[in-house]
């Protein structure tokens, strides 16, 4: 295992070397992670997106890191209402009605269902019930498709959700046409009432058609108020982006359509939960409206701490501390 | 006593224990030692957000230390002459007319009558004193038929410039309507003598302020030079918060387009390549509905403005700029 981790840390040494990071060497930065590890349970992942290489211990402290994540999931959000919340299938379930398109479940759908599904939609989405972070999310073209009966029967391993393409509205599909640009909207329920403690937009780069920051997304910070784009995009290799290098639109001061409709559906959506405090609700935006894509119970809070290299901890904090358990 | 009260003055405007995470002595000490090794004061320290930097990262950005061997460079081989030019706003505004749209009325060699009758066409005004910086003794007047002579005889034959004021962009008047929100905008010339511009920002008066200066209670917001986009939240010099919104009118500033932001971007590097030696220049810019209009030059200028978007900009001045 600590050779696969070591491997890991070359892998993403490199990397930033070759964007053009100004980085300590190897050794020293090697041994600066198994410090942060220890002290602020930062993963390599953490280390790298946060740029620990380059932060004080005093700003270190601020950020919430996957051993903090962990412990707050657990204090906030109830185990079993996580798990359902987390599988994509009980959630079109259980969020049929905003959902905003057909969707199927497998196991649950027989052949000849899956294959009128395909050919009235031409075009459909595959995800892996259990896998978050864009993993294993395949987009069919029906018409490619050589062997659809073979493709079914490939899917009865595991379980998965096929979903209709959504149409996406033209203002969100002006930022990149190729993927579905989604904004997280993330609520806690304080136990009186509903908030909405962070928006951010997510977008795909290049061919990709998923808009996952894992995947290389850009993400950007939104102020919750007026639904405007308010800091500059960042991914996984670069920060500071002012436009998008596929389309050039411009991320500070664009504004999000629709995004009264979209708060008001996340806070109906969060106040139907039991069990679970916190949500990043993954919503697309359709004409005339928006819909509810997912919804993130564990969801990694790199998109609250990239864009702006700032930690929110503090806000986790103030959250957890309202959290009176039995 | 001056100087220690205003030292200490510095230090007084923070909350150092929330700065520091609950502990104010080491980071009064960080910003001691930053004093020192950086060159920064205190109030580039907060601003800058050196108390969250490592070294490695300090040492990317221009302090007022290292502005002053910058501005060293600069001045070499400069006359005494191009100099006066470029400080003295009287003189600033002969040589650089093209980009001096405004009505603009040196006081030193006009008459009472000149300087009553410039009045009386513009309305309101602003009088500078042509010497001084920072913003330091500019007031605003109203023309009035009662006052307007009294006020002309105490100008007449000083060192001042009396101005029309300038009618500003709406959408940069939106930000704060009482004061003209201007760009300072920093230029370095290189070894060819061609213009670069190394960043911007855009500051607005705080409330009821007529002067938008960064040292005078105004807030400043980072630009993007590439895109003329406000690309981050602004600070003041006074205290350790960010501004998304203007806190005057409660504007959303981030993503605000800068209008005419091509005219802005070729009007200071033409200005800049009219200089002979002089090779590090702030310029304050304002915006007008017809273009821009050059307010002044600034060859000793704060460099805390134009890296609020948290990019140090010393090694790109320093490969820039001429020898």
């Amino acid at each position: 295992m600590s050779g696969n981790y070591i491997k890991k840390l070359n892998t993403c040494y490199e990397e930033a070397a070759k964007n053009g990071e100004l980085l300590p060497n190897k050794f020293n930065l090697y041994f600066d992670f198994a410090c942060s590890l220890l002290l602020y349970g930062s993963t390599i992942s953490d280390y790298f997106q946060y740029r620990f290489w380059e932060k004080k211990a005093i700003v270190k402290k601020e950020f919430m890191t996957a051993r903090k994540n962990n412990e707050f999931y657990a204090a906030v959000n109830d185990r079993p209402a996580r798990s359902r919340l987390n599988h994509k299938a009980q959630f079109n379930s259980d969020f049929r009605d905003y959902l905003k398109r057909d969707t199927l479940a497998i196991p649950g759908t027989d052949f000849e269902e899956f294959k009128k599904f395909a050919q009235e939609k031409k075009q459909f989405f595959v995800k892996p019930c259990k896998l978050g972070a864009g993993v294993g999310v395949t987009k069919y073209n029906t018409d490619e498709i050589k062997d659809i009966k073979a493709l079914y029967d490939s899917l009865q391993s595991a379980e998965y959700v096929i979903a209709e393409c959504i149409s996406q509205d033209e203002i969100m599909a002006s930022i990149h046409p190729e993927s579905i640009n989604t904004c997280r909207i993330i609520t806690f329920f304080d136990n009186k009432d509903v908030k909405i403690i962070g928006a951010v937009m997510r977008c795909g780069v290049g061919k990709s058609y998923i808009d996952n920051h894992s995947a290389g997304g850009l993400t950007a910070t939104v102020d919750v108020e007026s639904g405007k784009i308010v800091s500059c995009a960042s991914n996984k290799f670069h920060m500071n982006v002012v436009r998008h290098p596929d389309t050039g639109i411009i991320f500070p001061g664009f504004q999000i359509p629709y995004w009264d409709q979209a708060k008001e559906m996340v806070l109906q959506a969060a106040a139907t939960l039991n069990g679970i405090h916190y949500v990043g609700w993954d919503v697309a935006f359709i004409p005339g409206g928006v819909c509810l894509i997912e919804a993130n119970p564990s969801g990694d809070p790199v998109v609250l701490q990239e864009p702006s290299q700032r930690g929110v901890k503090s806000v986790f904090d103030k959250m957890q501390s309202t959290i009176k358990q039995p | 006593m001056n100087r220690i009260t205003q030292y200490l003055g510095s230090y007084s405007k923070f909350d150092w224990k929330t700065i520091g995470n609950g502990h104010a002595v080491p980071v009064l000490l960080d910003c001691f030692k930053s004093r020192l090794v950086d060159g920064t004061n205190t109030e580039q320290y907060i601003t800058l957000g050196f108390y969250r930097k490592s070294q490695r990262e300090r040492n990317l950005f221009v302090t007022n230390g290292k502005t002053v061997k910058l501005e060293k460079i600069s001045r070499r081989g400069a006359t005494k002459e191009e100099l006066s030019t470029l400080q003295n706003k009287r003189l600033f505004v002969k040589k650089y007319a093209k980009y001096v749209k405004r009505g603009s009325l040196p006081t030193k060699d006009a008459s009472a009558q000149e300087i009553a009758a410039f009045i009386e066409k513009h309305g309101r005004v602003l009088i500078k004193p042509a010497a001084e910086t920072q913003g330091r003794g500019i007031e605003a007047a109203d023309y009035s038929p009662d006052t307007v002579m009294q006020l002309a005889e105490k100008l007449a034959g000083k060192d001042f410039l009396v101005e029309q004021f300038i009618k500003q962009h709406p959408v940069i008047s939106a930000v704060n309507p009482s004061s003209v929100n201007t760009i300072r905008i920093c230029t370095v010339l290189d070894d060819s003598h061609k213009a670069h511009v190394i960043g911007a920002a855009l500051r607005s008066g705080g409330k009821d302020s007529v002067v938008d200066n960064f040292h005078h209670g105004g807030v400043a917001y980072p630009i993007d030079i590439e895109n003329g986009v406000i690309c981050g939240s602004g600070r003041t010099n006074s205290d350790n918060k960010t501004y998304a919104r203007h806190p005057a009118t409660d504007t959303l500033m981030i993503g605000l387009k800068i209008p005419n932001w091509d005219t802005v971007m070729n009007s200071v590097v033409e200005a800049a390549e009219m200089s002979d030696r002089i090779a590090y220049i702030g310029w304050d810019v304002a915006i007008t509905e017809e273009g821009v209009d050059i307010i002044e030059a600034n060859i000793g200028q704060g460099c805390t403005m134009w890296q609020l978007d948290n990019v140090g900009k010393y090694p790109e001045i320093c490969r820039l700029m001429r020898k």
